[in-house]
């Protein structure tokens, strides 16, 4: 997805696949999920109430051209009136990255901010008539009360620099979450790739579910966050982790292991403050696991080690599941 | 020491039935005689030597290794000493006591017994003084290799016929020379990398190919702790799908307390979904790991597949010239370090003469026999300088063929001579082809009058094509068609 002058088509699609991405972060509670379909350009975002957003997504090769910008406004103006007759729909979005999509320099800077997402009834009166004066022309018909224009700086063959909006969005949903060991690159790419392996079919649809998963997943990695818990020295925890991650994960993945476990810690004192609770619950009950663990080579202590992160990280991942889930309404 | 016989065993049997042949040496004069050339007086005088334990290259025809020799000498304190060799070991009979020797380690060890010389550096330089080859013994004056690799030096001899071995600067010297070889093969690789570098042709020797490669080792690297954790996390999705199938298989029904009755199956399972979907994202997260690496690679395998068509697979020249470049030799530094030892080597050897040359008698004595030697076979101080060091000399180019000649002839006998005078010892005089350079008759008999008058003590063993030398009672033994019937 790098050279844009040679493939235009390419730079569309990660334009596209992109602001699907931005789109839904920004409606990231309420979206369930999103569909990207190449060939007419069109962003779906379907929310949790079977409402729907439709967005037409339009991309200048060079940002700096805007001999064709009235052109795509009109063509994506075309797109949306149709999508208007919908039933559900509450949303339409015509989306680009030319910094000036009325071909209008007065009007630029309304558009100047690296991301810009402004309701009709917002835009400068001269965007507002440029919009009317096409919909009499062409007669196209529907409520500008729905329509969102919005801006999205994406040029560059430098990633950091084409992927800067997305990037901070990214940064935010995670800040949001209250998760700060995720790296925002790591993540983004992930998005990123899961609409490049359906790119050659061009249509692609990713859920809420998918998008937010990932981010559990790398925050239940057994870590040193599990041994916050338990009293060991810093070095002997990593060195367990380097050698025994398979056991754990092997255990704290297991849905009879997991069962038991938070049966167990759920009958466990349940008067007890929660941290503490589970502190003497990891201490009192770590024994009654070792049957689901085969660690004949080890000693005593590493076998404790073991047992104990595998529970504590089955306890935590139960938290940290719940807490996300929870803030992103999924 | 003299030699009494030469027996000779086929180490095969052969069709003739005649698989041994016995040569026997009088005590004083004996002439190897053929009328024509090439049926073996060389060979026979090499296989003398060869069966008294020397590294003799075998001459064409007859591989000394193929057969058994038995010599009798008779050497230290006159007594008989029987030589078996086989290969590479040697067996001696004395005194009716058998010892074995191992060939070339112990071979100073076993001549120093049969020649009754103890000081090895003696008995290491003894074969260059009597025994005169018929190819490089006639041009060996006082130093450089008597025959095959067996090396001859009048430094040498004469600090082992004086007591003078010094060996820590003996050993010193063997390894500046050692050393000296390697840096200069060392140079040697500097120049072909230069010269490669020279003609343009190291392109290759950092190419795209071995970079792709390099980067595809890499790669695989990754992958393959990825690939195992994938397939870690299916066997784990697995399970817990084998587990969920085998209680939702009983049909359980469970009582909430509200009254409502829920059935047990993967919805209603606490927590079973959040595990499976967790999972699911974890195999997630760890595709789309393996297919960014997958891609990479992908890419590589692509420019690979696009260089393998365009280049030929490396020849192995190209493959050594590669090898070369990488090594890292810096010529001058080299250079340098050469100079230097070659400085110390030349100082080492200044030393090592001048450890023989102060003070010894013998340098006074071994000129002595030179000069009056040449003397008498015509040649004056133009040849032969009157100053002592004369016998070091290194100017040995100037001198023509038989004067070369005569020059040799005088500086071989008077070795066996001086190391006569100096151990007691009578070794043998072995002259291969006496007649052949230029040499006018007359010289010859000068030199056969020398040898009749002055070494009588000592066994003679000429090959020749004549027989007509003068000596009183010469024994002949005359070599028809081939040497060896076997």
């Amino acid at each position: 997805m790098k050279s844009s002058n040679a493939m235009p088509s390419a730079f569309g699609w990660d334009f596209q696949s992109n602001a699907a991405i931005m789109l839904m972060l920004k409606n990231i509670v309420k979206a369930s999920k999103v569909k990207v379909e190449g060939q007419s350009e069109d962003v779906e975002i379907t929310f949790t109430d079977g409402k729907m957003l439709l967005s037409q997504v339009k991309a200048v090769v060079k940002p700096d051209d805007y001999s064709h910008v009235k052109e795509k406004l009109e063509a994506g103006l075309r797109t949306l009136t149709n999508a208007s007759k919908l039933a559900d729909v509450k949303q339409l979005v015509f989306v680009t990255n030319s910094p000036n999509p009325f071909n209008d320099t007065t009007t630029m800077f309304k558009f100047s901010s690296p991301l810009n997402i402004v309701p009709f009834s917002e835009l400068p009166t001269a965007c507002q008539q440029t919009i009317s004066d096409i919909c009499t022309s062409k007669e196209y018909d529907f409520d500008t009360a729905l329509l969102t224009v919005c801006v999205m700086q994406f040029h560059g063959e430098n990633e950091d620099e084409r992927y800067k909006v997305l990037s901070t969005l990214t940064t935010e949903f995670l800040n949001n979450l209250g998760v700060h060991k995720i790296s925002t690159n790591q993540l983004l790419t992930l998005w990123q790739h899961s609409f490049a392996v359906n790119a050659s079919q061009l249509t692609t649809s990713i859920t809420k579910k998918r998008m937010v998963w990932p981010v559990i997943a790398i925050l239940c990695e057994v870590g040193e966050d599990d041994a916050e818990l338990v009293d060991y020295d810093e070095s002997d925890v990593v060195e367990i982790l380097q050698k025994y991650r398979s056991v754990i994960n092997n255990n704290s993945e297991n849905f009879e292991f997991i069962s038991r476990v938070l049966s167990d810690n759920n009958e466990f004192h349940p008067e007890m403050k929660s941290k503490e609770r589970t502190k003497k619950f990891i201490e009192d009950n770590w024994e009654n696991y070792k049957d689901f663990f085969d660690l004949k080579s080890a000693d005593s202590t590493t076998i404790e080690m073991v047992i104990q992160l595998t529970v504590t990280n089955v306890l935590r991942s139960r938290k940290v599941i719940a807490e996300i889930k929870g803030k992103v309404k999924l | 020491m003299r030699i009494v016989s030469l027996k000779v065993n086929a180490n095969q049997l052969t069709l003739l039935g005649e698989n041994q042949k016995v040569f026997l040496f009088e005590e004083n004069v004996n002439i190897v005689f053929s009328t024509k050339n090439s049926v073996g007086k060389t060979t026979l005088l090499r296989l003398l030597m060869y069966s008294l334990g020397y590294p003799i290259p075998s001459t064409r025809g007859i591989r000394f290794s193929d057969y058994e020799t038995i010599l009798t000498v008779v050497g230290a304190n006159d007594e008989i000493f029987v030589l078996t060799r086989n290969r590479d070991y040697i067996e001696v009979l004395h005194n009716k006591e058998e010892k074995g020797y191992s060939l070339p380690v112990e071979q100073n060890e076993l001549h120093s017994s049969i020649y009754g010389i103890t000081n090895l550096e003696a008995v290491d330089n003894l074969l260059g003084a009597f025994f005169v080859d018929q190819e490089k013994g006639w041009t060996l004056l006082n130093r450089g290799k008597a025959i095959g690799n067996i090396h001859f030096s009048i430094e040498s001899l004469l600090r082992g016929l004086s007591n003078r071995t010094n060996n820590e600067l003996a050993q010193r010297l063997a390894v500046v020379k050692r050393e000296i070889q390697k840096y200069k093969h060392m140079l040697d690789i500097a120049a072909y990398k230069a010269e490669i570098n020279r003609l343009g042709e190291t392109s290759f020797i950092n190419s795209p190919a071995d970079d792709i490669e390099n980067a595809l080792e890499v790669l695989y690297c990754e992958r393959k702790p990825l690939e195992e954790e994938l397939s870690r996390i299916k066997s784990v999705i697995r399970k817990n799908t084998n587990f969920e199938k085998f209680i939702t298989s009983f049909k359980l029904r469970v009582k909430a307390s509200n009254g409502d009755e829920v059935p047990v199956n993967k919805d209603t399972l606490i927590g079973y979904g959040d595990t499976a979907d967790l999972l699911v994202a974890k195999q997630k997260i760890n595709y789309e790991q393996l297919a960014a690496i997958d891609r990479k690679i992908a890419l590589l395998k692509a420019q690979q597949d696009d260089e393998a068509t365009l280049i030929d697979v490396k020849t192995s020249l190209q493959q050594f010239d590669s090898e070369i470049a990488k090594i890292n030799v810096d010529a001058m530094a080299t250079q340098k370090i050469i100079v230097k030892l070659e400085k110390e080597r030349k100082i080492l050897e200044e030393r090592v003469i001048n450890s023989v040359k102060q003070n010894n008698p013998l340098i006074g004595e071994l000129h002595q026999l030179i000069s009056s030697y040449a003397a008498r076979l015509g040649l004056d101080e133009r040849y032969v300088s009157a100053r002592n060091d004369y016998i070091f000399t290194n100017d040995l180019k100037s001198l023509s063929g038989a004067i070369y000649h005569k020059v040799v002839f005088a500086f071989k006998i008077s070795y066996v001579k001086l190391i006569q005078q100096h151990t007691g010892v009578y070794l043998p005089f072995i002259l291969d082809s006496p007649s052949g350079r230029e040499v006018s008759m007359e010289n010859i008999n000068e030199m056969m009058a020398i040898l009749a008058e002055d070494y009588a003590g000592h066994q003679i063993i000429i090959a020749s094509i004549y027989n007509s030398y003068a000596f009183p009672n010469k024994n002949i033994i005359e070599l028809q068609d081939r040497l060896l019937p076997f």
